[in-house]
């Protein structure tokens, strides 16, 4: 235990070296693209399975989201980021050096927890809510913003956390899985639509359908803090 | 010039760096001259900065220890 202990704690202070990650502005067009956090190369021979240090570790953060809003128990979550990584570690045999390893933990993951939700005998149920009239509302809401002098990003600053999380857990699971996939762990349509199963027309469809009530959510939300008595809906 | 309707269902794309190169530049064209457009395009991009944000502070120093924790035992064991 002693051995794993020291080992662990060498490898840990290499590793929160190259913790830093720093993201800029997106470029126009395009957004910025997580590219992971870098692991030494010296660790390498640490866990005794090349290339996995390397390939796989950077994407804990990212997998750690996936799993947050997937579980959406904090406790869960850890585990299954755990489990996801014992999983892959013990079958990085299989993994094709050179393709794409963050997709591939992203499949990891989800699939353990399909697989545990089902063993728990969970009900899954998809539900494809009525997206009618979203446009029109938010509009509505944006325009309230933009006649009170605010800016769209004066807006979303006064989104905490909390409430950000709460508006994507409330979004069906086939919205928020694409949305998470892709806002807040950074995979491309491509990698998404490869994780999910499905094709990239309906990863598109999804996510911006997914998008539109996220911030519709938000905007309800923002308005109410801002102004108080919250946003004239009109008839609907 | 590329119309709005054509526009709007392509800035998503946009902003995502998802789109054909050969209609980014039609879109970047549009943007740049419609009064309509560009407040629907700076929103989206507010949405998409806010959310990088939140997701940079969703991270757990101490779930990295746990887990490499984790591996490190099982390569002991298996090995």
């Amino acid at each position: 235990m002693d051995r794993i202990r020291v080992t662990m704690m060498k490898a840990m202070a290499r590793l929160n070296r190259s913790h830093v990650r720093q993201r800029q502005d997106p470029p126009q067009p395009g957004r910025p693209r997580d590219t992971g956090v870098p692991v030494a190369a010296s660790e390498s021979g640490v866990l005794g399975k090349p290339g996995f240090s390397e390939e796989a570790l950077p994407w804990l953060d990212a997998v750690h989201r996936f799993a947050l809003r997937l579980t959406r128990n904090p406790a869960g979550a850890e585990d299954l980021v755990q489990e996801t990584f014992l999983r892959a570690f013990r079958s990085w045999d299989q993994f094709e050096m050179g393709t794409n390893c963050r997709s591939w933990l992203f499949t990891i993951c989800r699939n353990t927890h399909l697989h545990e939700r089902q063993r728990a005998s969970s009900r899954y149920e998809l539900t494809e809510t009525d997206a009618t009239g979203d446009n029109v509302a938010a509009a509505s809401l944006m325009d309230q913003h933009a006649v009170a002098g605010g800016s769209p990003d004066d807006f979303f600053e006064q989104i905490v956390d909390e409430r950000l999380l709460a508006a994507i857990d409330a979004l069906v699971e086939e919205f928020r899985e694409p949305l998470i996939l892709s806002d807040l762990a950074d995979l491309s349509y491509r990698e998404i639509a490869d994780v999910l199963e499905i094709p990239v027309g309906t990863v598109k469809s999804r996510l911006f359908r997914a998008r539109r009530q996220l911030r519709e959510a938000l905007l309800v939300y923002g308005m109410e803090s801002a102004y108080g008595d919250g946003p004239d809906r009109g008839s609907q | 010039m590329m119309p709005c309707d054509q526009v709007t269902d392509r800035l998503w794309a946009f902003i995502d760096g998802e789109l054909p190169d050969d209609e980014v530049q039609a879109v970047q064209e549009h943007l740049e001259v419609c009064g309509r457009c560009f407040p629907q395009y700076d929103w989206d991009r507010a949405y998409t900065r806010f959310m990088h944000s939140a997701s940079v502070r969703m991270t757990s120093p101490a779930l990295r220890r746990r887990v490499f924790e984790a591996l490190l035992r099982e390569s002991m064991q298996s090995g």
